[in-house]
């Protein structure tokens, strides 16, 4: 076994701290989905987790920009630590989102709103937010390709979830209405994110963009 | 595309040992082109085939062709002293004439050569080597003070001097900054660009971060073989073999 270069106690550290925000992300958004088919405030909490999913992108961009000053990275190390900063912002975006889906629980009436199709896309979404993560920290190019075609899925079924409400329009109430189309379109911005994720991690493997 | 040089199927052998293998590259004019390598690779040996430098060691073989302005420099009539015309070369350690002065030191080349009519012709080409170098308003006034007075960093710089009074077409530079600081060093990389504009400039060099920042297309050679050549920002961001990505990541040996 050959020594560890200076760098890699540097990217050892980075890829730890990708961990942790992708157990993070995956619990806020865990929880902000429950918040709204169990109809329970956890906007306080979500918050919370969301603000913390911040902070983490901000450490890891500034570790990143140091070992770039330190160690004038190149060829994989540097293509790591680039896919390291974007990756980190997209974790840190799914959080926000996830803010968002919570804080429309306290939108939600009490009865009378169908969530089926929150929950089903919702359980596409929740996957592919983890496989995204395992995708990066195992740099799985297949899993990468494979979260591209989910995404695909997931745009497909928002499109009909969303012309299918717009056709219940008048028949539904207005703020049920509201609220599933935002959750939707939050969920369907989620899944963009963990297919930002997805390119980050194919580009971080073979040098090309996707 | 014309080339400032072309090396086609280039073999050297010190004996019996086997040092370049069958290397091929063609280098465009006006740029600078790296050849990195870990020590041993065969990188000093590789340039010192480009200008028939070897010719002069007794134990070395060439086999293959470089060709300058489509003209083989190992061709049956070629005389060797217009070959080394066309180069200029710089050393690892500064090795400037230690007793002559900084002038005579820049002006003996074109003078041995009869490069110049009068002494007012040479005091212009004196001049403006100097400038090209970079080194004039250093040394402007020390003209006649013996070349051993000047720092390291500034010695190599009058040895490009040297090099530039002969007008050479493609300059090569054997690990140019191995012996200077990193002040000195990055003087001679800004140099580098600059000279570019009117030359060829080729560089070995065993230090990768030196042919990212300053070359334009980058060759890998690993014992005696070329492992990859291309454009340096895809070299360094995207090598397309193992042994280079090991190599430009400091992963080798």
């Amino acid at each position: 076994m050959s020594l560890k270069r200076p760098i890699d106690y540097g990217l050892e550290k980075l890829n730890g701290m990708i961990n942790d925000m992708i157990d993070l992300a995956g619990k806020t958004l865990e929880i902000s989905i429950e918040s709204i088919l169990t109809r329970t405030d956890n906007v306080e909490e979500v918050r919370k987790l969301s603000d913390q999913l911040m902070f983490m992108m901000d450490e890891t961009s500034e570790l990143a920009v140091q070992l770039i000053a330190r160690f004038q990275p190149v060829a994989s190390d540097l293509r790591e630590i680039k896919s390291a900063i974007q990756v980190s912002y997209d974790f840190s975006r799914i959080g926000r989102y996830a803010a968002n889906i919570a804080e429309i629980a306290r939108m939600i009436p009490e009865e009378g709103c169908d969530f089926t199709s929150v929950r089903e896309l919702s359980r596409i979404v929740l996957e592919m937010v983890r496989e995204a993560g395992k995708a990066y920290l195992n740099k799985d190019l297949k899993k990468a390709d494979e979260l591209r075609s989910m995404d695909d899925q997931v745009d497909k079924l928002y499109a009909e979830s969303m012309k299918h409400l717009i056709q219940m329009g008048g028949k539904i109430n207005t703020a049920c209405l509201l609220s599933i189309a935002l959750i939707l379109r939050y969920l369907e911005r989620i899944a963009d994110h963990a297919c930002y994720i997805a390119d980050a991690t194919s580009y971080m493997i073979t040098g090309r963009k996707y | 595309m014309s080339w400032a040089i072309e090396v086609q199927n280039l073999n050297v052998w010190y004996g019996d040992k086997h040092i370049i293998k069958n290397v091929s590259f063609r280098v465009p004019k006006n740029v600078i082109f790296a050849i990195m390598g870990p020590s041993g690779c065969g990188k000093s040996t590789l340039l010192r085939a480009m200008n028939r430098l070897l010719d002069l060691n007794p134990h070395a073989r060439v086999e293959g062709q470089v060709k300058i302005n489509g003209i083989n420099i190992y061709g049956d009539n070629v005389d060797v002293t217009w070959v080394r015309r066309q180069f200029g070369m710089v050393f690892q350690i500064p090795n400037p004439f230690p007793h002559l002065s900084i002038y005579e030191n820049v002006a003996l080349g074109p003078k041995l050569n009869g490069l110049v009519k009068d002494k007012s012709q040479l005091d212009e080409l004196v001049k403006q080597a100097l400038q090209k170098a970079y080194l004039w308003d250093e040394v402007k006034n020390d003209l006649r003070k013996p070349a051993s007075m000047l720092s390291g960093g500034q010695q190599q710089r009058l040895c490009i001097a040297r090099a530039l009074a002969l007008k050479p077409r493609i300059i090569l530079m054997d690990e140019p900054t191995a012996n200077l600081d990193p002040v000195a060093s990055s003087k001679i990389e800004e140099l580098l660009l600059e000279l570019k504009e009117d030359y060829t400039i080729i560089i070995v060099t065993h230090n990768p971060q030196q042919a990212a920042r300053v070359s334009d297309y980058v060759a890998f050679l690993y014992m005696g073989e070329l492992i990859e050549i291309g454009e340096t920002s895809t070299v360094f961001t995207r090598p397309s073999n193992i042994l280079t990505e090991k190599y430009v990541l400091g992963r080798m040996g």
